[in-house]
């Protein structure tokens, strides 16, 4: 059955990002896919107040707002799922007693807005030169009442499906499946399922997400190398 | 706001320089920055626009969404005009200070400043328009802004974008018809058209204000403060000023003294003066605005988009 | 190891753009600097930037960082809190930095033995708000920088207006106070922190030590005035066009600017015209 879009099931929205628009923070990202729209802004590493030191690493704090409405128990899930995706990926043994404060907030949802607010999350990071392991891509699918598997659902898709599942992968991870590793045996670094599936579900699922994850990946990639690229440029005189 | 903390010496530079007509960047005391204006950037929205005061991509910038719902009216409501319901938020993650208690006095100080300039009958709104079926349903305009940098001179961007975002805003057309039901009783009922070619502006959107703020400074007073000069003022006046050049709203904020009421009246006849060039600049921009609508915007060096889905 | 292949290796390996987790090296003869990290024998990146190596030493510089500060760092501050004995500093770094009240020149010029009255009287010297230029003496125990002003040409700021710029925008270098041709002086804090003001021969801040934690301006002109507002512009769209900060940047700015109305060197078309020219010409020069 068409999808409302006439988009592929494995097709993603088309993708548009911007590094660096806001000015008071350390680093900020806008990742939008379609008409969801997330930004996100890092401050850090700063002083944290003693009390709240840890002595061997950086605290790492995350605020989700959602687009409209009061923030609410939904909205606390999605932090501390952003908090210990990227409380992993974070080096943050390299700035010990310090705090990485990450805000995000949602501009504008039209599904898969956690996908994106982990999207946005990664290259705000990035932006404020916060050391990472890895780079982190998520994608979500939604399987819908006739049984198909699309990704990257709409809010009309996402409400109106059996389940909702987001994914959400290291680049490295990505990188290996990508070259022929058996997919399946790459471990995500967040998932969130709701609704009721199967375990094929699960796996179809995972499967669509990943290769959404690689094109999400390879985006970014591309959009900070750019900017690095022609910042390069500018600073050498 | 996080007011920005100054020396004395830093202090007395700005001062002693607004009196004698030297702003620190060169400015007269009526010249606004750069101002920077974009619409329809909220496809969800009705109507959308952000607005930037500032320079070279650094300034107070805020976005606004509007958004149309329907309402069922209750007793005690106005029976035959829709309402507007005004929200100004300070995004945290613009900005550290953002952040708990304190953003929660910016946000009702500049919700209550957004409320008196355009949340009724003084916004030039025609809110008898938004009525669908009297003592029956209305429209409600969600008017939500989110401040994303505070460079001085709050008021005036959020005032601008909230004009551009209410121009720019389209509502579905309704039809409404008589229906009677078996008994014979006639009522009325509505079907809101879902056709994204058959919208309307909003009727009376002409007539909104647009705000400018008068900080006094010394013995002077200065157009769109920058964050320095917001810092040495002693009293500011917001001053909303109609196309029809009446004047719709006086705000004072930030107060360590009163205003001298020579000066109130002097200021309120400044902002008529100028208001005419204001309006001009604003029509300006907002043609420029329109003609990309929706386009994604901002500094393309740090824009990437892949237009393609892929 | 063949000298064909060293080379090849060190170019593959320099101004090559990274993002976090990309492989830089598997070769165990580098070792690694800021912006990595090491996983068994590879060095990956840990930030998005340019590789740069010197000699065997391979790092990552990122586009955007706090300012992280060196011993012997000339920086303008801002004084945030009045403690006992001492004053904070914000110094635009992820911590605040610390001016010790034994690391500050008294009047009457020698340092004279620290008094009950001078701690009770910290604010007399410097207050809350006030700008501070000084030097990176060294680091205490949980990394915060140590200040002084020491010397004579350290002190309080007065007479002008102060700018923000990005950190990796002025460069280290032997002088960073500068008097410009136009009659101004400028300090350009490492730390991106930097103070425009009207020029004040040193002769006359020697004669009278009194003056350098006095808050009072001297008279300025009105074409001081300008000229002070010119700089300060030049200084902005340089920041904001991303060209380095240094006098002779600023000189070139200037010079370039004279054509325009202060108050336009902040529009856009002719700031980046400014700064193209800008870029120009100190191309030209090296």
């Amino acid at each position: 059955m068409p999808r409302p879009d006439r988009r592929e099931n494995d097709q993603i929205r088309a993708l548009h990002s911007i590094l660096g628009l806001l000015n008071r923070v350390d680093g900020s990202a806008q990742f939008s896919a379609g008409s969801t729209s997330v930004y996100c802004g890092v401050y850090g590493p700063v002083d944290v107040k003693v009390y709240d030191e840890k002595l061997d690493r950086a605290v790492i704090e995350v605020k989700f707002r959602p687009a409209a409405g009061v923030s609410g128990t939904k909205d606390r899930w999605v932090e501390s799922a952003v908090r210990g995706t990227f409380e992993r990926e974070i080096l943050a043994q390299m700035h010990p007693r310090t705090l990485i404060q990450i805000n995000i907030q949602a501009r504008e949802d039209d599904g898969s807005a956690d996908a994106a607010a982990i999207n946005a999350t990664t290259m705000a990071l990035v932006d404020a030169g916060v050391p990472l392991r890895d780079m982190v891509a998520a994608a979500s699918c939604a399987v819908l009442a006739d049984g198909a598997a699309v990704v990257d659902p709409t809010l009309e898709e996402a409400a109106a499906a059996q389940s909702v599942h987001t994914f959400a992968f290291a680049g490295s991870d990505i990188g290996r499946a990508g070259s022929g590793g058996a997919s399946g045996s790459t471990s995500p670094v967040y998932v969130d399922s709701r609704g009721d599936f199967s375990v094929a579900d699960y796996d179809r699922c995972y499967d669509l997400c990943l290769r959404s994850a690689q094109r999400v990946l390879a985006f970014m990639r591309t959009a900070i190398e750019g900017k690095i690229a022609k910042e390069s440029q500018i600073s050498v005189v | 706001m996080a007011s920005l903390i100054l020396s004395p010496a830093e202090q007395d530079f700005i001062i002693r320089g607004v009196e004698k007509g030297f702003r620190g960047d060169g400015r007269g005391s009526l010249d606004r920055r750069e101002v920077t204006l974009r619409t329809g950037m909220i496809s969800q929205a009705n109507g959308s626009a952000r607005c930037r005061i500032g320079s070279l991509g650094v300034g107070t910038d805020i976005l606004v969404g509007v958004k149309a719902e329907v309402n069922t009216w209750a007793a005690g409501e106005p029976e035959e005009c829709g309402t507007i319901v005004c929200n100004v938020e300070c995004s945290p993650s613009a900005a550290q200070e953002f952040e708990g208690r304190g953003a929660d006095e910016i946000n009702v100080e500049l919700t209550q400043l957004l409320d008196r300039i355009v949340g009724g009958e003084q916004s030039g709104l025609d809110l008898r328009k938004l009525c669908i079926i009297p003592r029956q349903a209305y429209w409600v305009l969600h008017i939500d802004a989110l401040v994303l940098d505070v460079k001085g001179g709050v008021a005036d961007a959020l005032v601008w974008a909230t004009r551009a975002a209410l121009l720019a805003t389209k509502l579905p057309r309704v039809v409404v018809e008589s229906v009677t039901d078996d008994s014979g009783v006639a009522r009325a009922e509505f079907d809101v058209v879902d056709d994204a070619e058959d919208q309307m502006g909003l009727e009376g959107a002409r007539d909104l204000p647009l705000a400018a703020t008068f900080n006094q400074i010394g013995r002077r007073y200065v157009v769109d403060a920058s964050e320095q000069e917001e810092a040495v003022t002693q009293a500011k006046l917001t001053v909303a000023v109609s196309p029809k050049m009446e004047i719709c709203a006086i705000q004072k904020g930030g107060m360590l003294k009163g205003f001298a009421p020579s000066l109130l009246s002097e200021i309120t006849q400044t902002a008529l003066r100028i208001a005419k060039e204001e309006f001009a600049r604003f029509d300006a921009l907002f043609a420029e605005a329109s003609k990309h609508n929706g386009e994604l915007d901002e500094e393309p060096s740090t824009g990437s988009t892949f237009l393609e889905p892929f | 190891m063949d000298v064909d292949m060293e080379s090849q290796d060190t170019r593959d390996i320099a101004s090559r753009i990274v993002t976090p987790g990309s492989v830089i090296t598997n070769d165990t003869a580098f070792m690694r600097g800021h912006g990595t990290f090491a996983e068994r024998t590879t060095i990956y990146s840990s930030v998005a930037g340019a590789v740069e190596r010197i000699n065997k030493l391979v790092s990552v510089r990122p586009l955007k960082q706090r300012y992280s500060g060196e011993i012997g760092d000339i920086i303008v501050g801002r004084i945030t809190e009045v403690a006992s004995k001492r004053w904070r500093v914000d110094v635009n770094s992820r911590q605040d930095g610390i001016l010790l009240l034994s690391s500050i020149n008294l009047p009457g010029g020698i340092q004279r033995r620290k008094s009950e009255s001078d701690e009770l009287q910290m604010r007399t010297f410097f207050a809350e708000g006030d700008l501070v230029f000084a030097e990176v003496q060294s680091y205490f125990a949980d990394g915060a920088l140590s200040l002084h002003t020491r010397s004579l040409q350290y002190g309080k700021l007065r007479n002008g207006t102060f700018v923000t710029v990005f950190p990796q925008l002025v460069p280290r270098s032997r002088s960073h106070f500068h008097t410009l041709p136009c009659g101004v002086d400028i300090v350009l804090g490492v730390n991106g922190y930097i103070w425009v003001s009207k020029h004040v021969p040193a002769s006359k801040v020697e004669e009278n030590s009194e003056l350098i934690y006095s808050d009072k301006n001297e008279f300025i002109s009105d074409d001081e005035r300008e000229t002070i507002a010119r700089i300060a512009n030049c200084i902005h769209l340089l920041n904001r066009l991303y060209v380095k900060i240094t006098d002779t940047s600023i000189i070139f700015a200037y010079e370039a600017s004279l054509t325009h109305a202060v108050k336009d060197l902040l529009t856009r078309e002719i700031a980046i015209d400014l700064a193209h020219n800008v870029k120009t010409r100190l191309e030209q020069q090296s």
